[in-house]
C-alpha cells in the first residue's frame, strides 16, 4: 500500500523531474513525438530519486463514508524502495509499511505487539487499503512500456490543458491488470493529468479513472498535489493529496530494513 | 350510411328497450364468464417483449427451479431467543407440506461432514494437513497461529473479495467458540460437559450452524417453497399460513420479532394491494363520476343508469379480452378505472342531446332518433379516434405498453358501442316505468355554464393578451418540465410500509446481502464455476450460489483428491494424546499470547482495509483498540489459567479428553477423498441448483447492497454484463424495462401524436385546423410535466407509459372545440365556450374524476399514473380554452357574434 503512495507521490512529482530535464528543442519537437517517446519520458517522471513527504488518503464508499489515513513517506531509488509510517488516525498511528522490489516484497510493522510480518509477495493487483488504487494503477516502475503497445491519437484538452493523447493496449503476452489505458499527457510538463483503465475482460468498460490536478512547482519539480481515483464500477473514490513533499534529502538505507521500520 | 344506422338503430331501441336490454344482459353474462379466465401476471418481466432473452431465460428459471422463488422468514431480537424461535417454529413450518419442502435455518452438516475436505481449495488442504498433525491443545493452537499468520496476516489476498471475508469472520467465530469453551471448563467445571466440547469442535470445523448475522441478532430462515411465484393462489395461501404460525408463536417469545420477505410473499402482497386498489377506485371513479353527473344535469335517476350502462361495457370489453390475450399486467389491471372516466364522456352526449330533443320532439322514438343522428356521429369518431390513438401503441416491443394499448382500444370501442347500443334502450325504458308510475310529463332543469361564456368574451376582445399569458405561462412551465427527474427505485411503486419491502433493508443491513438476486442458467458444473468466480471479483456482488458450492469441477477435486487421502492418514496416525502439566503450561501461555497478537494485527489490517466485519469480530476477541477499558478475552483467560494453575491444568485435560476424540472422528470423516458426483448431492440440494433434465445448472447472485436507485442498479447490471449477458433477474429485468420504456414511449408518443394529426387533418379536411387542434395538447403536455415537477412529482415507471394515453385523451378537447367552431363560425367563440366549453369541460371533469380514484390506491405507482393523467387532463383543457380561441380571435376580425 505504501508503495502506491509512493508511486504517487513519483506521479505527482516524477513527471516534474522530467520537465526540469527536457532539452527544450525535445519541447520544440513534441508534435513530432512518437507514442512510445512520450510514454518513456512519462515512466521517467514516474520516478524520482528520492522523496519524503505527508500526504493523507481519504477513501469515500459509495454510501458516502468516509476514512482517512495520514502517512510519512520515504522513497529512493526511484521508488524501488519506500517506507511509510502512519501518523493518523490514532488506532494505527506508527504502524509502519516497507515496500522493496517494485513492491514485490512488503512488510508491516505494528508497535503495539512489536511484530514486523511479511505481507503478500504478489500484491500488485490487489486494492490498497480498501482504497481504489491497486499497486499497478499508478504505472509502476516500466509497466506502460512493458506491458502495452502505444498509439498516440490527436492531442486533447483536459483539466484544462493541452493534452497528449495516448491509448495503451495490452500486449498478447502480457498479464496486467487493464486490457487498456488511455493517457492525457500534460504536454508542458509530463504529468499524466487523467488515465482511464479498462476492465481486464471489457476494453470498453472503464473501471477507474484517475484525474490529477493542482500541480506545483516543488523544488524545480512540478508536482500534482491532488489525485483522485474514481471506481466507475462501484462508485466509490480514493483521494491522495500531498501536504508537504521535498525531494532534496538524503535517505540511509538503513532506513528501507526491517530495523528502520521500527525506528 | 352512418346516419341511417344510427337512425335505425335509435328506433329499433326505443321502440323495443327490454328486449334490447335483455340481449345485452345476456351477452354480459357470457363476457363475465369469459372474463373471470383472464389471469393477472403481476411481474416486471410480464412487461419486457415476449421474446426478450432476459425474460425468456427469467421465466424459464422461475418455471424450472422452484428454489428461485424465495420465501423468507426474518427474525429479530437477542441470539438465544432468535435461535430458539426459529427451533420453535420449523416443525410448524415443515408441516405445510403443500407449500414447502424444506425450511432451511442451519447448516447441512450431512453433506459437510463427508465431504467438507474435498471443497477446501488445495492451498488450504495443505495448510489443514499441517494444522491436524497434532489435535492436542497445545500443538493444535500452535498450528492455529501458525495458520493463521500465513493465512491472514501473512496474505492479504485472503480478505481481499467479500466471500474471504465471511470466511474469515466464520474463523474467528470457530476460535471464539473454543477459547469460550476452555473458559467455561476453567471458571465453571459444574456445567463444562461433553455436549459443551462437542458443540465447541463443531463451532471450530463449520462455524455457527444457524443462518445468522455478525452481530447474532438477526436470523433468516429460508423455506424451499414447492411451487413457484407464478401460483398465486398458492402464494397467498402459504403466505397467510406462515403468518398464523408466527403470530401464534411470537406471544411466546415476548423479546422476538420476526416477519416475511422475498419474491412468493410480495406477490402476495401486491396482488392483494391491486385487488383492493381495483376496487376501491372503481366504486370510486363511479360515485365521483354520478356525483358530477348529478350536480351538473340536477338529475338523479339517469346518471345511476348510465353508470350501469358503463359497467356493462367494462365486463363486455373484460369478456373480449378474457378471449383475445387471456391476462392482465401491472400495466392493463386498472383497465376498468380509466375505461369509467373515459366511457362515461359518450353518456354524458346522449343524455345531454336526448334531454334538449325530449322536449322539442313528440315522442321518445323521435328524440332518441335526433339525438343518435347528432350526438352518435361524433361518439364514433371521437372513440376511433381515441381507439386508433391506443393501438398505435400496440408497435411497442414493451409487451406492457403493446397490451396497454390494445386492452384500452377495445375497452374504448367497447365503451362506445355498448353505450349507442345499449344506452338508449335503458334511457326509453326509464321514461316508460317512470310515465306508468307519474303518469305526469318529466320536468328536464337546465344548467348554464355563464362564467365560461364571459371567459369567451374576454379572450375574443383581447386575444394577444390571453395568448402571451399562455406562451409565458407554458414557456415557464417548460423549463420546469425539462428538470422533472425520475424516480428509478422500484420500491417506491410499492405500497408504504410494506412490511416485505421493509424487512429488505434489515437484511441488507445484516447479512451484507439483497435479496433482490440476479440469476443465470449454465451449461455444465464448470461453466458455473468460471462465471462464479469472475462474478465473485465483482464489487457490487455479496455472495454467489452455486453448485461448485457442492460439487467442485472435477479437475479440482482430482486435484484435492491426494491432499485429502493425507489429510486422513495423518488423523488416522494421530493416536497419542498429550496431557497438559505444569512442564508444558507456559507453552500453552505462550500459544494464547500469540493467538492474541495475531487477531490484533489482523484487526488492524481489516479496520486499515475496511473490512468492517472482520475488524468487528477481532475486536470482541481481542478488545476494542480505541477503547481504553475494553479487554481482551484471550488475555483474561491467560490470566484466569495464571490465577489457579493446577485448576487449569485438570479442567483443560477435562476439555482434551472431550474433544479430541470427536475432533479426530469428525475431521476423518470429512476427509473422504472420493469424487463428489450429482448423485451423492441430497435431493434438495440438488433441485436447487439443477433443472429436470439434468442438463442446466442456476447460478445466483446477490448484491451486496440496495440495487433500486438508478446508479446502484445501472452499476450492478454494467457488473453483470461483463461476465455474460445472459443474467437476468427482478433487478436486470427492472433496468431493461426502463430501457425499453424509454425508447418505446417515445417512439409510441411520436406515433400517436402523427396518426392523430392524420385523423384531425382527414375530419376537418383542413391541414391548418389539424395543427390547431393539436396545438393544446402539446401545450398541455408541457403544462402537466411542469406542473408535477412543481409539485414534486416525478416520473415513474408506471406513470411515463401514461403519456402516449395522455395524447389520445387531451386531443378530445380541442377536437370538439374546433369542430363547434366550423358549425358556428370564427367569431362565435362566447357560443363556443358557453355550450361546447361547458361539455367538454364536464367530460374532461369526469375523466379526471375517473383517474383521480387512482390517486388513492395503495400501491404507490398506481397513485402517481392517477396523478400524472389528472394533471394532464386538466392540463389539456385549460390550454384548449387559452390557445385555440386567442388564437382564432387573433386571426379573425369583424364583431363578436355573442347569440
Amino acid at each position: 500500500m505504501n508503495r502506491t503512495i509512493s508511486r504517487n507521490v513519483s506521479i505527482i512529482s516524477l513527471s516534474v523531474l522530467l520537465a526540469a530535464t527536457i532539452p527544450v528543442m525535445h519541447l520544440n519537437a513534441q508534435e513530432k513525438m512518437t507514442a512510445d517517446e512520450i510514454l518513456e519520458i512519462l515512466t521517467e517522471t514516474m520516478n524520482p530519486e528520492q522523496s519524503h513527504g505527508i500526504m493523507t488518503m481519504t477513501i469515500v464508499t459509495s454510501s458516502g463514508q468516509e476514512r482517512t489515513f495520514k502517512y510519512e513517506t520515504f522513497s529512493k531509488d526511484k521508488g524501488d524502495k519506500s517506507l511509510m509510517e502512519y501518523l493518523e488516525p490514532q488506532r494505527v498511528k506508527g504502524q509502519t509499511i516497507l515496500m522493496l522490489n517494485d513492491a514485490n516484497d512488503i512488510w508491516t510493522y505494528f508497535p503495539r505487539t512489536k511484530r514486523v510480518r511479511k505481507l503478500a509477495t504478489h500484491a500488485k493487483k490487489q486494492k490498497v487499503e480498501g482504497s481504489d488504487f491497486s499497486y499497478e494503477d499508478m504505472g509502476a516502475s516500466d509497466a506502460f512500456i512493458e506491458e502495452y503497445n502505444a498509439r498516440r491519437l490527436d492531442n486533447e484538452k483536459k483539466e484544462g490543458r493541452s493534452c497528449f493523447k495516448l491509448e495503451l493496449t495490452r500486449k498478447a503476452e502480457s498479464n496486467a491488470s487493464y486490457s487498456r489505458v488511455m493517457l492525457w499527457v500534460d504536454e508542458e510538463n509530463f504529468i499524466p493529468l487523467v488515465v482511464d483503465y479498462y476492465h481486464e475482460d471489457d476494453p470498453e468498460l472503464r473501471e477507474k479513472q484517475l484525474v490529477c490536478h493542482d500541480v506545483q512547482l516543488i523544488e524545480d519539480i512540478y508536482t500534482p498535489m491532488n489525485c483522485t481515483m474514481y471506481n466507475k464500477l462501484d462508485n466509490t473514490y480514493t483521494k491522495m493529496e500531498i501536504i508537504d513533499i521535498t525531494y532534496s534529502v538524503e535517505l540511509s538505507d538503513d532506513l528501507f530494513t526491517e530495523m528502520g521500520m521500527q525506528r | 350510411m352512418r346516419e341511417r344506422f344510427l337512425r335505425n338503430w335509435a328506433r329499433i331501441a326505443a321502440t323495443y328497450p327490454w328486449r334490447v336490454i335483455t340481449v345485452v344482459l345476456i351477452i354480459t353474462v357470457l363476457a363475465a364468464l369469459s372474463a373471470s379466465r383472464i389471469r393477472m401476471d403481476m411481474r416486471w418481466s410480464d412487461m419486457l417483449p415476449a421474446n426478450d432473452p432476459k425474460a425468456k431465460e427469467f421465466d424459464e428459471i422461475i418455471t424450472e427451479y422452484k428454489s428461485a422463488s424465495s420465501f423468507l422468514v426474518v427474525v429479530r431480537g437477542e441470539e438465544e431467543q432468535i435461535k430458539q424461535f426459529a427451533d420453535a417454529i420449523t416443525p410448524e413450518i415443515k408441516e405445510l407440506t403443500q407449500f414447502f419442502s424444506r425450511v432451511d435455518y442451519k447448516l447441512d452438516k450431512d453433506f459437510l461432514s463427508n465431504h467438507a475436505l474435498m471443497l477446501a481449495e488445495t492451498e488450504d488442504l495443505k495448510t489443514f494437513a499441517d494444522m491436524f498433525e497434532n489435535l492436542d491443545l497445545i500443538p493444535l493452537l500452535t498450528s492455529i497461529n501458525d495458520n493463521f499468520e500465513e493465512e491472514y496476516v501473512g496474505d492479504e489476498e485472503a480478505l481481499s473479495t467479500k466471500e474471504k471475508e465471511n470466511e474469515a469472520v466464520r474463523t474467528l467465530d470457530g476460535f471464539h467458540s473454543w477459547l469460550k469453551a476452555m473458559d467455561t471448563f476453567i471458571v465453571n467445571p459444574d456445567v463444562a460437559n461433553s455436549t459443551l466440547a462437542d458443540s465447541a469442535v463443531e463451532r471450530f470445523l463449520y462455524g455457527d450452524p444457524y443462518f445468522i448475522s455478525q452481530d447474532k441478532r438477526v436470523l433468516l430462515m429460508n423455506l424451499k417453497a414447492n411451487f413457484t411465484a407464478m401460483d398465486i393462489d398458492k402464494d397467498i395461501a402459504s403466505t397467510d399460513s406462515v403468518q398464523a404460525i408466527l403470530d401464534r408463536r411470537l406471544p411466546d417469545f415476548p423479546n422476538v420479532k420476526a416477519g416475511i420477505a422475498g419474491m412468493i410473499p410480495l406477490q402476495k402482497d401486491e396482488m392483494e394491494h391491486m385487488t383492493k386498489d381495483m376496487q376501491f377506485s372503481s366504486i370510486l371513479a363511479i360515485v365521483l363520476v354520478m356525483l358530477l353527473f348529478m350536480l351538473t344535469f340536477r338529475i338523479w335517476s339517469t346518471p345511476i343508469l348510465a353508470g350501469l350502462n358503463l359497467m356493462i361495457s367494462i365486463v363486455i370489453a373484460a369478456g373480449v379480452l378474457g378471449l383475445i390475450l387471456g391476462r392482465l399486467n401491472l400495466m392493463t389491471s386498472m383497465f376498468a378505472v380509466i375505461l369509467i372516466g373515459l366511457g362515461i364522456d359518450y353518456a354524458i352526449h346522449i343524455i345531454s342531446v336526448y334531454g334538449e330533443r325530449r322536449v322539442i320532439d313528440k315522442d321518445a322514438v323521435s328524440a332518441m332518433q335526433e339525438t343518435l343522428v347528432r350526438s352518435g356521429s361524433g361518439i364514433v369518431t371521437g372513440a376511433l379516434t381515441t381507439a386508433a390513438a391506443f393501438f398505435a401503441l400496440a408497435i411497442s416491443v414493451t409487451q406492457g405498453i403493446k397490451e396497454m394499448g390494445i386492452v384500452l382500444g377495445i375497452g374504448i370501442i367497447c365503451a362506445m358501442v355498448t353505450t349507442v347500443v345499449l344506452l338508449p334502450a335503458i334511457l326509453v325504458a326509464r321514461e316508460k316505468v317512470l310515465s306508468r308510475i307519474t303518469k305526469k310529463p318529466i320536468k328536464r332543469p337546465y344548467v348554464e355554464f355563464k362564467f365560461l361564456a364571459d371567459i369567451g368574451r374576454s379572450i375574443a376582445a383581447h386575444p394577444m393578451i390571453f395568448l402571451i399569458v399562455a406562451i409565458v405561462l407554458t414557456a415557464v412551465l417548460f423549463y420546469q418540465a425539462i428538470n422533472i427527474r425520475f424516480d428509478y427505485n422500484m420500491l417506491n411503486l410499492e405500497p408504504k410500509g410494506l412490511q416485505t419491502v421493509e424487512l429488505q433493508d434489515t437484511i441488507i443491513e445484516a447479512f451484507d446481502l439483497s435479496p433482490d438476486f440476479a440469476m443465470l442458467t449454465t451449461g455444465s458444473i464448470e461453466e458455473s464455476y468460471e462465471i462464479s468466480e469472475k462474478l465473485k471479483e465483482m464489487p457490487l456482488v455479496s455472495m454467489v450460489e452455486n453448485i461448485t458450492d457442492y460439487i467442485p469441477p472435477k479437475e479440482k477435486q482430482e486435484k484435492r483428491m491426494p491432499e485429502v487421502e493425507r489429510i486422513r492418514k495423518i488423523v488416522s496416525r494421530n493416536t497419542e494424546r498429550t496431557a497438559i502439566t505444569q512442564t508444558n503450561l507456559n507453552q500453552l501461555i505462550e500459544q494464547l499470547e500469540r493467538l492474541d497478537m495475531n487477531v490484533y494485527e489482523l484487526s488492524q489490517l481489516a479496520f486499515i482495509g475496511g473490512q468492517d466485519k472482520v475488524d468487528t469480530k477481532a475486536k470482541s476477541i481481542i478488545g476494542d483498540p480505541e477503547k481504553k477499558d475494553s479487554e481482551s478475552f484471550i488475555l483474561n483467560l491467560v490470566e484466569k489459567i495464571e490465577q489457579d494453575p493446577q485448576k487449569a491444568i485438570a479442567q483443560l485435560n477435562r476439555f482434551q479428553g472431550y474433544y479430541w476424540p470427536v475432533l479426530r472422528s469428525r475431521i476423518y470423516q470429512m476427509a473422504n477423498p472420493d469424487l463428489i458426483s450429482l448423485e451423492d448431492l441430497p435431493e434438495h440440494v440438488r433441485n436447487q441448483y439443477v433443472n429436470e433434465k439434468g442438463d442446466k445448472y442456476l447460478v445466483t447472485i446477490y448484491p451486496k447492497e440496495q440495487v433500486w436507485n438508478y446508479e446502484s442498479l445501472t452499476r450492478f447490471d454494467k457488473q453483470m454484463e461483463s461476465v455474460s449477458p445472459k443474467i437476468t433477474g427482478t433487478p436486470p429485468i427492472f433496468l431493461h424495462l426502463i430501457r425499453l420504456i424509454g425508447r418505446d414511449g417515445l417512439l409510441a408518443t411520436v406515433l400517436t401524436v402523427i396518426i392523430v394529426i392524420l385523423l384531425l387533418w382527414v375530419d376537418f379536411r383542413s391541414l391548418r385546423f389539424a395543427l390547431l387542434g393539436v396545438i393544446p395538447l402539446i401545450t398541455g403536455g408541457i403544462w402537466m410535466l411542469g406542473i408535477m415537477k412543481t409539485f414534486g412529482i416525478m416520473l415513474t415507471m408506471l406513470n411515463v407509459m401514461a403519456i402516449p394515453m395522455i395524447v389520445g385523451i387531451g386531443i378530445d378537447d380541442g377536437v370538439h372545440v374546433l369542430h363547434r367552431y366550423m358549425y358556428e363560425g370564427l367569431r362565435k367563440t362566447p357560443v363556443v365556450l358557453r355550450s361546447t366549453g361547458k361539455a367538454v369541460m364536464l367530460t374532461s371533469l369526469t375523466t379526471m374524476a375517473g383517474f383521480g380514484s387512482l390517486m388513492t390506491a395503495s400501491y404507490r405507482g398506481w397513485a402517481g399514473f392517477g396523478a400524472l393523467l389528472v394533471t394532464g387532463v386538466g392540463a389539456c383543457f385549460i390550454t384548449t380554452i387559452l390557445f385555440i380561441p386567442s388564437i382564432i380571435g387573433l386571426f379573425t376580425k369583424g364583431k363578436i357574434n355573442d347569440e
